[in-house]
């Protein structure tokens, strides 16, 4: 893993999220929640983890451009950028952001992580030993999980449906 | 051994050249450089010869004529089928020449993105066509899956578009294409299942390689290919699907603020994802680069020199190809355009349930096939899946 | 919940689907038509005023540019009315003469309806496959009087060419009479027509797009006026070459075609049926052609005493009259046209309201406007 390529991906996700949250303008901040996302499939990449990327981008990405397709639809005065909060609360949140940080970093940095040693020969996992993943019943296998969540997805879809139909009616 | 920059590597270490040239060419990033080089060449060739015969055919169906005079001489006004075969690149010459308009109150950045994001989408997906064996740029092993992303790049670049314009039409324009491509691209995933499922990768040349043990993988699919052909046909937002383009009813919908170059990128975006789903298409259902009845099998077993394999390779690929872009165009100048919202009741309630109905045949027809010719024979054909 | 705000989207008066220069202010509520208010007078030429600058013989190349698609149709109505007014009569060849161009300008007009109706539709091949059927007639045209859209060939008490001795063009395999050329066409239109129609009527997304769509109910339609064949769509079978007949139409035989539906499907399916009338009607004219004269003997100019006289024949479009009024002079006092696109606009956006965006293009282009008939 070359660090140099993984410092300036790093720095396209942070300028992504820095426009996300400083962007006054919904739409903008939709692009750069869409480069932030397209910036984290390049490090999934990275790590070898080739299908988690394109699927990042195919759900993520993708999404976006419905998200954005919501934000033009329900907002009246798109075109027209937010105020910005007053400087009276941008300065208390400040501090707040920043001793969150230095708390979160703290706690990250002084764990002992139980991990997994890097393997680089043997890091691929192939498509196929997903599949037998998610369908795994013994210990270690997703099946459970991954039963869930379908029924999860299908209850917010119909949910969605009914809200819809509802409004209509 | 797969991908142009091996097949590169090969042929660098192969001729006599200086050691220091051979270090930098052999180098990954150069290589990288050189199959994309070759590949973006190959587009711009097979986009203008798509758009040139784009243009006949539909003159031919409309008993007219088409270009007929640019192009090498001996080739001119007397021959009505292949005339003006240079038309293309002297309508790109002018589209060069010609001033960018840029209407006033566009988000500049959006707006300048948009046709960007558009081609390059459409050019990022060439990387996992496999155009011959061992000869696609990159075999990705989630390639199917890939295809699928770059495509979703498509969608956020046309909403660009559509915001990015100021203009009511192009919004209007860019909500109904996003609307329709998201729509179907699910019948388009279902589709696909049937050849993955079948093939138990997600590889195309693996895929490939599959069908040309077995049978094409049309066969219990004919389903799938029919969806995946329409739900194609919607995502690239070609005619009878084209309502975001709609002239007659919003100008030009989310590209009607685009001018010149910029305007050139989505016309060629248009024709380069057409393409790319029918070479997908011929992939995935028709078997590829590969003959039935064992032709290519024997092909590989006489012992020719793998290039000519891989170019023989590529000219049926090709051919397969050329035949469903062929079915496209055919289809284009035939129907009139679907409405929005009877295209919006087409892919949800008649194409997906198709699809799901398709993947029900690919699994049965897998659980069959073991049942009848033996876990072994099973093994060998359709490869380690359990 | 979701509030979406309707906005105003104007298409035209330069737009590629509303024929010629309408302009239709339409009030859209997401893709939902809310109201629609057209905006017409862009091709205003003060036409009924300049009937009373010149005489009667005078404004007969006027009246082409009433409708320019049917421009012979127009030239009769002008024409009739003045003889009417001036009690002459027309030679019967130059009667007969007239009915058959008259006729095969109404199927000229139904294949540039028919072609850029598919177009609007979305499917460009019909277009091109009815303007090739359209040539051969615009190239017989051409023949007779020399002009291909603006003929000013009827004249008052008959034509004013007889018909040409010697025809040829690329599809009439060598020269041929007028006469043998227009049956060659006519023999061969039918078959081409029905390939046209191949590639529309039973089509899936067309019939989607149509059936259903545009829906006239036939008391909204009669209280409008409307007339032509969008009135015979909802079942009205009212015609006037059968309802106060004119010319030589009553000793012909030809039907009235009619459909319940009253959509844009039935329209275009009227309109098909009626081409068909037409090839009937233009061969038996063609059979009893009766020979003589193709144009009384009339001075150049005439002075008509006072009186005034209302004529009405059937356009492609539907009921189109001429009210004339004179004062005794070579020009007119007054002249008033009425027009069948006119009373047919009036009901478009009691049509469109409720209708979807792409539908409103359907509506329209069912409905065979031309605007130069709505402006004069």
């Amino acid at each position: 893993m070359n660090p140099y390529l993984f410092y300036a991906i790093a720095a396209v996700v942070l300028f992504g999220a820095l426009g996300v949250v400083r962007s006054s303008n919904i739409f903008h901040a939709g692009l750069s929640l869409a480069l932030t996302f397209g910036a984290v499939a390049a490090v999934y990449g990275m790590l070898d983890a080739h299908f988690l990327a394109v699927v990042q981008v195919l759900i993520y990405v993708g999404a976006i451009a419905v998200i954005l397709k919501f934000a033009v639809m329900l907002t009246q005065h798109i075109g027209q950028q937010e105020p910005h909060a007053p400087l009276s609360q941008q300065f208390p949140a400040l501090v707040g952001c920043l001793a969150f940080a230095f708390l979160a970093l703290y706690a990250i940095y002084h764990q002992t992580w139980a991990l997994a040693p890097w393997d680089p020969a043997h890091s691929y996992i192939s498509v196929r030993d997903l599949g037998k993943l998610f369908l795994g019943q013994e210990r270690g296998g997703f099946l459970f999980p991954f039963e869930m969540v379908g029924v999860l997805l299908l209850m917010a879809l119909i949910g969605a449906v009914m809200v819809a139909s509802k409004e209509e009616s | 051994m797969n991908g142009f920059d091996h097949a590169f590597e090969a042929l660098f270490n192969q001729l006599p050249l200086p050691d220091a040239v051979r270090q930098l060419l052999t180098m990954k990033v150069v290589l990288m450089l050189i199959s994309m080089g070759l590949i973006i060449g190959f587009i711009s060739v097979l986009v203008l010869f798509l758009i040139w015969l784009e243009r006949k055919i539909s003159a031919r169906i409309q008993r007219r004529m088409g270009p007929m005079t640019s192009g090498p001489s001996f080739l001119r006004s007397g021959n009505m089928w292949f005339g003006g075969l240079l038309q293309t690149a002297a309508d790109a010459i002018k589209l060069l020449t010609k001033e960018t308009v840029t209407p006033a109150d566009v988000d500049y950045i959006v707006f300048v993105l948009a046709p960007c994001i558009v081609f390059a989408a459409s050019l990022m997906a060439y990387v996992v066509i496999p155009f011959g064996p061992d000869a696609s740029v990159s075999d990705l092993n989630v390639g199917v899956l890939y295809l699928l992303a770059v495509g979703s790049m498509t969608v956020l670049g046309i909403m660009m578009a559509g915001w990015g314009s100021n203009s009511k039409y192009s919004l209007l324009g860019g909500l109904r294409s996003v609307a329709q491509m998201i729509s179907y691209e699910i019948p388009m995933i279902f589709a696909v299942l049937g050849p993955v499922l079948m093939a138990g990768s997600l590889s195309l040349q693996e895929i490939i390689q599959v069908q040309e043990r077995t049978a094409w993988f049309i066969w219990p699919n004919i389903i799938g290919f029919v969806v995946f052909i329409i739900a194609g046909t919607a995502e690239t937002n070609r005619p009878p699907f084209d309502l975001p383009e709609g002239e007659s009813e919003l100008v030009a919908g989310f590209v009607t603020e685009y001018s010149g170059m910029q305007f050139a990128m989505f016309f060629l975006a248009e024709f380069s994802n057409m393409f790319v789903i029918s070479a997908v298409a011929a992939a995935l259902f028709l078997g590829g680069w590969s003959l039935p009845f064992g032709i290519t099998q024997m092909m590989r077993a006489s012992g020719m020199p793998h290039v000519l394999f891989s170019a023989l390779g590529a000219v049926v690929f090709l051919t397969k190809t050329l035949v469903i872009v062929l079915i496209l165009m055919w289809v284009r100048w035939t129907f009139p355009r679907v409405r929005v919202d009877q295209l919006m009741h087409f892919g949800w309630k008649t194409l997906l349930p198709f699809s799901f109905v398709n993947l029900l045949i690919a699994a049965v027809y897998m659980i069959a096939y073991k049942q009848i010719f033996g876990e072994a024979v099973f093994k060998q054909i359709f490869g380690a899946m359990s | 919940m979701i509030n979406t705000e309707e906005f105003v989207i104007n298409m035209g008066p330069q737009h590629p689907s509303t024929h010629g220069v309408l302009r239709l202010m339409v009030k859209l509520d997401a893709e939902i038509v809310v109201d629609v208010e057209p905006v017409i007078g862009y091709l205003h030429r003060s036409l009924e005023k300049m009937a009373e600058g010149r005489h009667y013989g005078q404004y007969i190349p006027v009246t082409d540019r009433l409708d320019y698609v049917t421009s012979m149709s127009a030239n009769y109505v002008y024409v009739l009315a003045v003889e009417r007014l001036a009690d002459i009569v027309p030679t019967p060849r130059g009667d007969v003469i007239r009915v058959i161009m008259v006729e095969l300008n109404r199927i000229a007009s139904h294949l540039l309806w028919f072609g850029t109706n598919a177009l609007e539709l979305g499917a460009t091949t019909p277009f091109l496959y009815g303007f090739t059927e359209r040539e051969k007639i615009l190239d017989l045209f051409e023949s007779t009087c020399g002009q291909r859209l603006t003929y000013n060939y009827l004249r008052l008490g008959g034509v004013a060419y007889d018909l040409p001795k010697k025809v040829e063009f690329k599809w009439t395999d060598g020269p041929k009479t007028f006469e043998a050329a227009c049956e060659k066409f006519l023999n061969e239109f039918p078959p081409v027509l029905d390939m046209c129609e191949e590639l529309l009527t039973e089509s899936a997304i067309f019939l989607k797009r149509t059936k259903g769509v545009g829906v006239l109910p036939r008391d909204v339609a009669l209280a409008h006026g409307v007339s032509g064949p969008n009135i015979r769509a909802c079942g009205v079978k009212y015609d006037v070459r059968k309802a106060v007949p004119y010319s030589i139409y009553p000793e012909l035989d030809f039907d009235i075609p009619t459909q319940e539906g009253s959509d844009c499907w039935a329209r275009y399916k009227v309109r098909m049926d009626e081409m068909r009338q037409s090839v009937k009607i233009v061969q038996q004219c063609l059979a009893r052609l009766p020979k003589g004269r193709a144009k009384a003997v009339l001075p150049n100019r005439i002075w008509i005493p006072e009186g005034e006289v209302y004529s009405r024949i059937e356009n492609s479009r539907g009921d189109m009259g001429c009210y004339l009024v004179s004062n005794g002079s070579e020009k007119a006092w007054r002249c008033k046209f009425r027009t069948p696109s006119y009373s047919n606009l009036s009901v478009l956006p009691v049509l469109m309201r409720g209708a979807l965006v792409a539908d409103l293009i359907a509506i329209n282009a069912s409905f065979d406007l031309v605007l130069p008939e709505i402006d004069r």
